[in-house]
């Protein structure tokens, strides 16, 4: 039984100009950025339909996405992820030069790099699915805590919101696990960070709605974990990728080096357009 | 496009990014009063000074190998 030949995957396809790996990649990353344009468009679309006062939280004063995310950790997940761009395309470029070892070197710390972005998005998810807002159908008060108000045009007439932002301490339960109440730490007022923090006891039955940070926090909140979600699928997937060619890659090398240098170089196109997709989420989510 | 091209289209963008995290910065009042606006202004210009640098580099390293 004869091996098939796949014709053009070194020398350049006389149509295309280009070997048939990266004609393809280039297919794949047409279909990604209609995939990605989808999900932005519904991001702008939402965001400029938004009543006043409920982007990207309801009782939030501006509509930058900074009240409630972490530009810090978003700043440095976007350091981490503009050197893997640069290790990438030295990974690249070494074994087109025909060094090897340097070359699995800077595929490696890529991957790591992958991996550092991976641990500050935890962090980041972590944070925001461990804080709550809680809201009240009445004004709440209690032990020196006060719910803050908020007035929502609707299409159904002017509506007051008493609400809260903080953390659940401690979840009451009767003797048959029924939910009776909950032990909240309020957030400090804006301009009070360093205050001390206080708690209160809040019964099930004042709560109009408790809901985290979490994607049904918000629109702003849904859309923050589909498209940061799927940006760290894809980024999931470029390490499988990576860490393969940096475990099977020397037997490639030593009988195709052409062919595994443009393996590299189609993974490398994919990761620049993943960092890209990144480069737009961070001042479109969290600055602006 | 080679990657080479892609990735010189990328530093172009994230130097633009940075240039907008700068002024960004310069122009946020922090809610708290805190320099973290400032900070985050500093970090940009410095990124976007530093990738330009880089960008030189490595047009000058990839000399030998096609844009397609």
């Amino acid at each position: 039984m004869s091996a098939t030949v796949i014709p053009y995957d070194v020398k350049p396809h006389p149509l295309t100009g280009m070997y048939n790996g990266k004609f393809g990649i280039w297919l794949f990353l047409a279909s990604e950025i209609m995939l990605f344009g989808a999900l932005f468009s519904t991001y702008v679309l939402l965001r400029v339909g938004a009543p006043d006062g409920t982007w990207p939280i309801i009782g939030a004063e501006t509509t930058r996405g900074d009240q409630i995310l972490n530009v810090g950790l978003a700043a440095l997940n976007t350091a981490f992820l503009i050197t893997s761009s640069v290790t990438m395309v030295l990974a690249w470029a070494n074994l087109k030069m025909g060094d090897f070892k340097k070359g699995q070197t800077m595929l490696l710390v890529t991957v790591a790099l992958a991996g550092a972005f991976l641990v500050v998005k935890y962090f980041e998810y972590s944070s925001k699915l461990h804080h709550y807002a809680v809201t009240f159908d009445e004004h709440f008060e209690r032990d020196g805590v006060e719910s803050r108000t908020f007035k929502a045009s609707t299409d159904n007439g002017d509506r007051t919101i008493h609400y809260l932002w903080g953390h659940v301490e401690e979840t009451k339960k009767d003797s048959e696990g029924t939910i009776l109440g909950y032990v909240f730490a309020p957030d400090p007022e804006p301009g009070h960070e360093g205050a001390e923090h206080k708690k209160v006891e809040i019964q099930k039955s004042e709560i109009a709605r408790l809901t985290t940070w979490g994607p049904e926090g918000s629109s702003f909140l849904g859309c923050y974990f589909v498209i940061t979600g799927l940006h760290g699928l894809h980024i999931v997937g470029g390490i499988v990728v990576m860490l393969w060619f940096v475990l099977t890659g020397s037997k490639m090398w030593k009988s195709q080096p052409d062919k595994y240098a443009n393996r590299i170089e189609c993974t490398g196109l994919y990761w620049h357009f993943v960092d890209l997709v990144w480069i737009f989420l961070f001042p479109v989510l969290y600055l602006l | 496009m080679s990657l080479k091209a892609f990735h010189v289209f990328f530093v172009a963008i994230a130097i633009l990014m940075c240039v907008s995290l700068g002024v960004w910065g310069v122009r946020t009042e922090s809610a708290d009063g805190s320099s973290a606006p400032l900070i985050f202004a500093a970090v940009g210009f410095a990124g976007a000074i530093v990738l330009g640098v880089y960008g030189v580099w490595m047009l000058k390293k990839l000399k030998r190998f096609s844009y397609v």
